[in-house]
């Protein structure tokens, strides 16, 4: 498992797509901003954009940050689990001013909360600053 | 015509960006050229002339000659001559310039701030180019996030055409790309 995270619009997208070489190779690409759901894996490459509206849609359905990560752990587990390249692409957004509505608030420790645990699953760890990727964790295979 | 250089210096607020950058500036001043500040901010109240000021006072105290142009939109434009070496600070003041004018179209607002700040660093030799690190919010809806996406796409296309880049963490260098030379 991959995690790729960094600030919006700092080119995540462009650069797994690159590094993956997507263009010749099968994969499933999915996108939680198209849909909330998680779709039936078919390929042996998976990639999973906007880690963070997932995160989102979770805590909308739990209702609280705990059990959010509770079962966002679980369904790491379950990724790790399948015989496939799990790629996660999550935007960072907990640098920022902290927001006046409660739930974004929430959202955004959700989130904090969430990334570590993707990181801790995941066997490496990329955060893109504006295309330039930077490993800050790479296990030995 | 010699090779040209283009550096990019970004941070957040108070990171100490613009001091990196102004020293960046100064150690790649050529004996044959000039040093040149351009200021894209805007002057719309007490507290912006205040931050000018301090910005300004500065540059008097580096014990180097700055030349102080100010220039809000078309960046393009600013008189440069061969050997020259140009500050630019900051993007994200160029893009809220460019974004709101009513005289050419905000979609292509990062043509003219890419392509403008290329044509200066290849009239010019060296451009040092500051922004800032907005990023990391929740986005927001609307206008702010066509804002913030456009400036997330200039500088990704200045990182990539950028020799030497920087993101300063409290003050300190982080070199993404290229290689700098320690200042004293």
């Amino acid at each position: 498992m991959h995690f790729v995270t960094g600030g919006a619009f700092n080119g995540k997208k462009k650069w797994v797509a690159k590094f993956y070489e997507l263009q010749q190779k099968k994969h499933q690409w999915h996108s939680f901003y198209k849909k909330q759901e998680v779709p039936v894996f078919k390929e042996e490459i998976i990639v999973l954009e906007g880690l963070e509206q997932f995160v989102r849609a979770l805590l909308e359905k739990e209702g609280e940050p705990a059990k959010s990560r509770h079962v966002f752990k679980e369904q790491l587990l379950s990724w790790k689990k399948e015989n496939r390249t799990f790629i996660l692409i999550g935007t960072d957004i907990t640098k920022g001013i902290v927001p006046i509505n409660a739930f974004d608030r929430q959202f955004r420790d959700t989130v904090g909360w969430c990334f570590q645990d993707a990181a801790t699953a995941a066997a490496r760890v990329d955060t893109v600053w504006y295309g330039i990727p930077e490993t800050i964790k790479e296990e030995k295979k | 015509m010699e090779s040209i250089m283009l550096i990019f210096v970004s941070g957040g607020v108070r990171s100490g960006k613009s001091s990196v950058a102004e020293n960046l500036a100064i150690q790649c001043l050529s004996p044959r050229g000039r040093l040149l500040y351009v200021a894209c901010g805007q002057r719309t109240d007490k507290e912006m002339d205040k931050r000018i000021f301090y910005h300004h006072q500065r540059r008097l105290q580096s014990g180097y000659q700055w030349i102080t142009v100010e220039q809000f939109l078309d960046i393009g434009t600013v008189p440069v001559k061969q050997n020259d070496t140009i500050l630019i600070d900051c993007v994200t003041t160029l893009l809220a310039g460019e974004f709101f004018r009513e005289d050419k179209p905000s979609y292509k607002a990062k043509e003219r701030i890419v392509e403008g700040i290329i044509d200066l660093a290849q009239k010019a030799g060296t451009v040092v180019v500051v922004s800032n690190e907005l990023s990391h919010e929740i986005p927001f809806p609307g206008l702010t996030a066509d804002y913030m996406k456009t400036l997330g796409l200039i500088h990704q296309q200045l990182v990539e055409k950028s020799d030497t880049a920087i993101l300063v963490e409290h003050g300190i260098s982080v070199v993404k790309k290229g290689k700098i030379l320690c200042a004293e």
